[in-house]
């Protein structure tokens, strides 16, 4: 190419202006150093992603050696920069010029193992529950047996519960659980909702680790499943959702039920359907409302021959402008311009309650604890403050002895209220968190129900399957 | 460590240029020194003594052959060849060898794994071009080792190329000056490469990587329009990626006083298979032309001989890329299309189909180039041709699309010297309109540093960084 030849006067003014240029971007650099200097103002979580960030890495000399250390440091920089939420945010709004946002879109998907299908009822009770039989008799994990053991010879009687803590795993499920939620979104008009896909591995370890559980808890306490659809499988029309390529979630939660043995499965995803034009599923979030679990918490009773309370024997307290982890994830405008609304539903009994953190620390705290001060993606939290490893409810009104324990992730959450005017205490385990064996923890107590209440899409994670059975 | 990165960008750069600005000229390339050394150990101490190692081989010999006469420079050379071309063997290509051999013979049975260290292949082929130079009398050798060192470790070309000739920078490293011209050149490429990488290759990756997931399950479960979609944008990912790499090694030389040869020429607007590799890492290219190509006796010999040389450059150049056969595929499947091109088509496709053709030749290399397991690429090359587990489309991929149009759109323009002919366009008008001349200064005076602002945001909190051609 030939050269552009200017005139002298131009060829001054490119050269001002090029000098005028390497000035603005040493500038610029040096300002990008400079903040990056600045440690005492680098945050330690981030708000918009819910998590901790990175931090400084420990000097070894063997993560010197493999360069691990140094590629902590890089991480920690970056991902530890000043204002970063703020350059995030300032980054998604550059990104959103890439392309049309459409009101109707899907993000990620999978594929599901083949559902086998249950045809009717007291055939398939039948055949599949002697099969569930033969295989928990002789085809029991070793693994499982051999912790089982080990923990029962660990557990010592002590009148605190006993909660050992492993934080590096409960993160590793935490990412998991969260790839899980996300690997196939449908996003249509403001509201996303999770595909499901069923696989057969998790779902015989799920269902054996129940059925081993209600074998060695024969006689002594009752065992419930609770699996709850997630908000397409509730929410969306049948069209709509075959249209997803994800798994039935119908068939899938009668398949686990199927499966069980001496464990009572409690109607979930048939009756959120009859009541899916009621907000049952938060839009901006990937749990439920409390109102979908209300509608489970009364097939609860039913299965518990009580009387359920009616919605209106209920105080409650509203938090609103709730945009949870679906806005996270999407930052889409048309979720920002409707967000969600938390209604909460206060026990009559008592409103009191204990957790022990993750440093295994007591902590007084509220059944519905008021959130309204709160950032605007905190809504959810207000349900018996959040994912705590271990949780007590006492209930001064009820004397007769009763108690359950919940074995749960965040779905059980805003469940749990609705059972605190039911039984005098309450034991609430999140199973990711907790390294306790919840069988013997049950029989030491004199527990009388347990309770493992599970989102469909959180169940069908082998890692998360395989850790319950490890409690159980 | 890696040049997109916030830790390179706002600390290693800054720093390094204020040492390099303020160290006395005879100092000025000690402080490149310790900064390579450092950048290099970035990725783990220990491979820092196989560069030190290997120069030290090449220092040696290439002295040793400077200072003989007859038939021993030759065994000096072969010394050199043995030596260093063997210990890349080892690291980059025993693995291979053995699980080929284990599938044939089973035997051995355990394979070592050897990690492959960083930028290995890139600096082992420039100190063989060194030595070589020397063995020809193209270049003297360099007395000191330390000055040696400097060069095969320099940390602007030291892991990702362009594969810099000594000659190239030979009388650079004891004599060079940096003009403002150079500075404000070095700092226009280096931030358009680092935008380019940072902003239009990673969000390329985003996509290529969704469409394109790991295994072969995940492949099969894709549909017919998205792998074309995500090939597609895997092809422009890696020509902006590597390239960017290039860009920012090139910027950082200016700044500096070095003048590194040119590695791409706009690929992607080739109108033959052999017009594209006159394109594509240059550097790669005319290392095999100079040292094996024409020494086998190039192509003024015999149409069987040319054959031959050509299928041992082909080879090599594939085996070069990496460890697995699908990248001796690739070397093999351009060796077809260059034969057919010299010995059938002889320039006979009209202009505009060519081009047409070149493309559909090189996207279909990079299929081959992307899988290294054979099952993963039959599934690919399956399903793009209406075989796919997912169907002929499906919302994912329409979701992607829409998301990326304009995105799309953009980076394509990106790969061809639009933005060249631009500029020139603009200036050639500002020639005669002062006011456009003084908009077209300001922007380009600006450009840097707003490339950089942009690519630092992109930069934060992005995990998705690697360089495609570390591996190699």
């Amino acid at each position: 190419m030939k050269k552009l030849r200017f005139s002298k006067k131009q060829k001054k003014q490119l050269r001002q202006l090029r000098s005028w240029g390497i000035v603005l971007f040493i500038f610029t650099m040096l300002l990008g150093f400079v903040v990056g200097l600045m440690f005492f103002v680098r945050p330690d979580r981030s708000v918009s992603e819910k998590r901790l960030l990175t931090e400084f890495p420990e000097f070894t000399i063997s993560s010197f050696l493999d360069g691990s250390f140094f590629s902590q440091v890089s991480l920690w920089f970056s991902d530890t920069y000043p204002g970063r939420d703020t350059l995030i945010a300032a980054d998604q709004g550059l990104k959103s010029v890439y392309g049309i946002k459409t009101s109707t879109m899907m993000m990620g998907g999978g594929t599901g193992d083949d559902i086998p299908i249950v045809e009717e009822e007291a055939d398939a009770d039948d055949t599949l529950t002697a099969s569930a039989d033969a295989e928990t008799g002789d085809g029991e994990d070793p693994e499982t047996g051999t912790e089982e053991t080990a923990a029962e010879t660990e557990a010592t009687p002590t009148p605190q519960p006993k909660v050992e803590i492993d934080p590096p795993d409960a993160e590793a499920m935490q990412a998991a659980i969260q790839s899980q939620i996300q690997q196939g979104l449908y996003v249509k008009d403001g509201a996303a909702y999770s595909v499901y896909y069923f696989n057969q591995n998790a779902c015989k370890i799920y269902t054996d680790a129940l059925n081993n559980a209600a074998q060695k808890l024969s006689g002594q306490a009752n065992v419930y499943s609770i699996l709850v659809p997630n908000q397409s499988g509730a929410m969306l029309p049948e069209d709509e959702l075959k249209s997803l390529g994800g798994s039935d979630q119908t068939q899938a939660i009668q398949y686990y039920y199927s499966l069980l043995d001496n464990v009572t499965g409690i109607k979930t995803i048939e009756t959120l359907r009859e009541h899916n034009d009621e907000y049952l599923y938060f839009r901006t979030d990937h749990h439920w409302t409390q109102l979908g679990a209300y509608y489970v918490y009364r097939n609860f009773c039913e299965a518990k021959g009580w009387t359920p309370h009616e919605l209106e024997d209920f105080e409650t307290m509203v938090f609103t402008p709730f945009l949870g982890t679906f806005y996270a994830e999407l930052q889409n405008a048309e979720m920002a311009a409707n967000p969600d609304t938390v209604t909460a539903y206060v026990p009559n009994g008592t409103n009191d309650m204990t957790f022990w953190d993750t440093n295994g620390q007591e902590i007084k705290w509220h059944v519905i604890e008021d959130v309204s001060t709160w950032n605007n993606s905190s809504g959810y939290y207000c349900y018996i403050g959040g994912d705590k490893p271990m949780s007590i409810i006492e209930n001064p009104n009820i004397t007769d002895g009763s108690s359950c324990l919940v074995l749960k992730e965040s779905y059980g959450n805003c469940f749990v209220p609705f059972l605190v005017d039911h039984y005098q205490t309450i034991y609430i385990v999140d199973f990711r968190y907790a390294n306790v064996n919840v069988v013997n923890y049950v029989q030491e107590k004199g527990i009388k129900d347990l309770i493992v209440m599970n989102n469909i899409t959180i169940a069908a994670g082998e890692q998360v399957a395989s850790t319950i059975a490890g409690l159980l | 460590m890696v040049f997109s990165s916030l830790l390179f960008v706002f600390l290693f750069l800054p720093l390094n240029l204020i040492f390099y600005h303020f160290a006395k000229p005879k100092n000025k390339n000690m402080v490149q020194l310790v900064f390579s050394l450092i950048f290099y150990s970035w990725g783990g101490p220990r491979y820092l003594l196989l560069l030190l190692g290997d120069t030290f081989l090449s220092w040696f010999f290439a002295l040793q052959i400077e200072r003989s006469e007859g038939s021993a420079r030759k065994g000096w050379l072969i010394g050199e060849c043995v030596s260093i071309l063997g210990i890349l063997g080892i690291f980059k290509y025993t693995g291979f060898f053995l699980s080929n051999l284990q599938a044939l013979t089973g035997f051995p049975e355990n394979i070592p794994q050897i990690v492959l260290p960083i930028g290995i292949s890139f600096y082992t082929f420039q100190l063989l071009s060194y030595v070589i130079d020397v063995y020809r009398e193209e270049v003297e050798a360099q007395p000191k080792f330390w000055k040696l060192l400097l060069y095969s470790s320099l940390f602007h070309q030291c892991i990702a190329g362009p594969i810099v000739r000594y000659e190239t920078v030979a009388n650079e490293i004891d004599h060079r000056h940096v003009t403002r011209t150079d500075l404000f050149m070095g700092i226009r490429r280096f931030s358009i490469g680092l935008a380019k990488k940072a902003i239009l290759a990673n969000s390329c990756a985003s996509v290529a990587d969704t469409l394109l997931p790991v295994g072969t399950d995940g492949l099969a479960g894709q549909s017919t329009l998205g792998l074309w979609m995500g090939v597609l944008f895997y092809m422009l990912q890696i020509y902006l990626d590597f390239s960017a790499y290039s860009d920012m090694a090139i910027g950082m030389g200016r700044m500096v006083g070095f003048h590194y040869l040119e590695n791409f020429d706009y690929p992607y607007i080739a109108n033959s298979v052999q017009d594209f590799w006159r394109r594509w890492h240059i550097s790669l290219s005319t290392f095999f032309r100079d040292y094996v190509y024409i020494p086998l006796g190039g192509s003024r010999c015999s149409s069987l001989k040319i054959v031959r040389n050509m299928a041992v450059v082909w080879f090599l150049t594939g085996m070069w890329h990496g460890a697995s056969w699908n990248y001796i595929l690739w070397g093999l499947y351009y060796l077809a299309f260059l034969l057919l091109e010299r010995f059938v088509i002889k320039g006979r496709i009209p202009a505009g189909l060519n081009h047409l053709y070149a493309m559909i030749v090189v996207y279909f290399g990079w299929v081959i180039f992307k899988f290294e397991n054979m099952a993963d690429l039959g599934t690919v090359l399956k399903g793009m041709f209406g075989f796919a587990g997912g169907g002929f489309t499906s919302m994912e991929v329409s979701t992607l699309f829409a998301g990326n149009v304009f995105f799309l759109i953009f980076a394509i323009i990106a790969v061809t010297p639009f933005g060249k002919w631009l500029r020139r366009y603009v200036f050639e008008l500002g020639k005669k309109n002062q006011a456009v001349f003084t908009a077209a200064s300001v922007v380009e005076a600006v450009t840097p540093a707003v490339l950089l602002v942009l690519a630092a945001l992109s930069l934060i909190g992005d995990s998705y960084n690697p360089f495609l051609y570390f591996q190699f």
